[in-house]
């Protein structure tokens, strides 16, 4: 069953952000109260640069279909954590955390469980922010 | 025309007389081979000798330009790619190819590649109204090292680095020494701009052997330009 919950997690002691976004990307929020946490399935997903694209299908707190798009780091850096186009299919039911943009459904990735528990992380970047650990 | 490429090849020859006085150190590379072997792809592992070092500092003009730009214009959400230094600055791998008359540069960055003219082949200097994004390279080899001296650059807001804003002039010269020692590829740089730098701005990388070729960074425009349109202006909208 595929479900929406947003978390709020606890403040915990991070790391500096590591790299460089391809731009500035102080629009997704640091904010623990828009952190999301997803339960959903993959409908799209573009390893890609300059930001690769996970789009996952959930329902929202109104049980309402929606789309959420995750953006990441561009495939050169994800393929470094061995997160690659074949670490993802159309279909796949995925738990996912992000980052997001007040009120829409757009936030930055921070990590994928696929339903074997296999976590996929991208390198840390200035999107992430420092509370967060994964 | 010939009268513009004759004081051209002047231009050029006292640029490439004057990087002779480059302020790069002068290491003792007696025991290094006449022309070293840098060819490979080539992964970062830290700043040279383990020092990473201060960051450009602008001019009072290239600051206020900084406070005044506005964040949509960044070239970059058009796959426009960062010109040197800062392209070398990102965390991107490269590829260097060493030819008999040429030394080809290729980074996994915006797909960018250099093309670095050896001295004492012929190369023509550029036309003095040819300016570009990664400006003209030419290179010699020097006491076990790769010299490269890059003028002739566009002007660019993201003059010395791909996440700020104080641009650089057309005057912004930049000079790269490489070298290998064992499986690392070693830089030391200088970059210089009347207009916009207080002082020469230096910094060093060290990189190491990948094995896994390059992947394309084919940069999807739409897709880059998407996130401009969640920042907010610093400026009043328009009525």
């Amino acid at each position: 069953m595929r479900t929406v919950a947003v978390a709020i997690i606890a403040a915990s002691l991070g790391w500096a952000a590591q790299s460089f976004a391809h731009h500035s990307t102080a629009y997704y929020s640091k904010d623990q109260k828009d952190f999301v946490r997803i339960q959903g399935t993959v409908v799209r997903w573009e390893f890609r640069s300059p930001h690769s694209q996970i789009y996952v299908e959930a329902k929202d707190a109104d049980g309402q279909v929606v789309v959420w798009r995750f953006e990441s780091t561009p495939a050169a850096w994800l393929i470094r954590e061995g997160f690659t186009q074949d670490s993802l299919s159309v279909g796949d039911v995925i738990t996912i955390e992000g980052f997001a943009i007040p009120g829409q459904l757009f936030a930055w990735l921070g990590k994928v469980t696929k339903q074997d528990g296999t976590r996929l992380l991208p390198q840390r970047s200035t999107a992430t922010p420092d509370w967060w650990k994964p | 025309m010939r009268l513009a490429s004759a004081i051209g090849g002047v231009a050029l020859f006292v640029i490439a007389a004057g990087h002779l006085s480059t302020p790069l150190d002068a290491q003792s590379t007696s025991a290094a081979p006449a022309i070293p072997n840098l060819t490979g792809i080539w992964h970062r592992k830290g700043p040279l000798n383990g020092k990473r070092e201060a960051p450009a500092v602008p001019t009072n003009r290239a600051a206020g330009f900084e406070k005044a730009f506005d964040d949509a214009y960044n070239p970059t959400y058009d796959c426009s790619p960062t010109p040197i230094p800062g392209l070398i600055n990102d965390n991107y791998d490269f590829q260097i190819t060493q030819q008999a008359d040429r030394v080809i540069i290729q980074y996994e960055k915006m797909d960018v590649v250099r093309t670095i003219w050896l001295e004492g082949h012929g190369h023509p200097a550029p036309a003095r109204n040819d300016y570009r994004n990664q400006g003209h390279s030419f290179g010699r080899y020097e006491g076990g090292r790769l010299v490269i001296t890059t003028t002739q650059f566009s002007f660019d807001p993201r003059g010395f680095s791909a996440n700020r804003w104080f641009p650089a002039s057309a005057l912004k010269r930049m000079t790269e020494q490489y070298w290998r020692e064992g499986d690392t590829l070693k830089l030391d740089s200088v970059t210089e701009d009347p207009l916009s730098l207080k002082q020469p701005y230096r910094y060093g990388w060290e990189w190491t052997v990948r094995t896994e070729p390059l992947l394309p960074y084919d940069c999807d425009p739409a897709d880059s330009r998407w996130g401009a349109q969640w920042h907010k202006s610093k400026y009043p909208p328009d009525k």
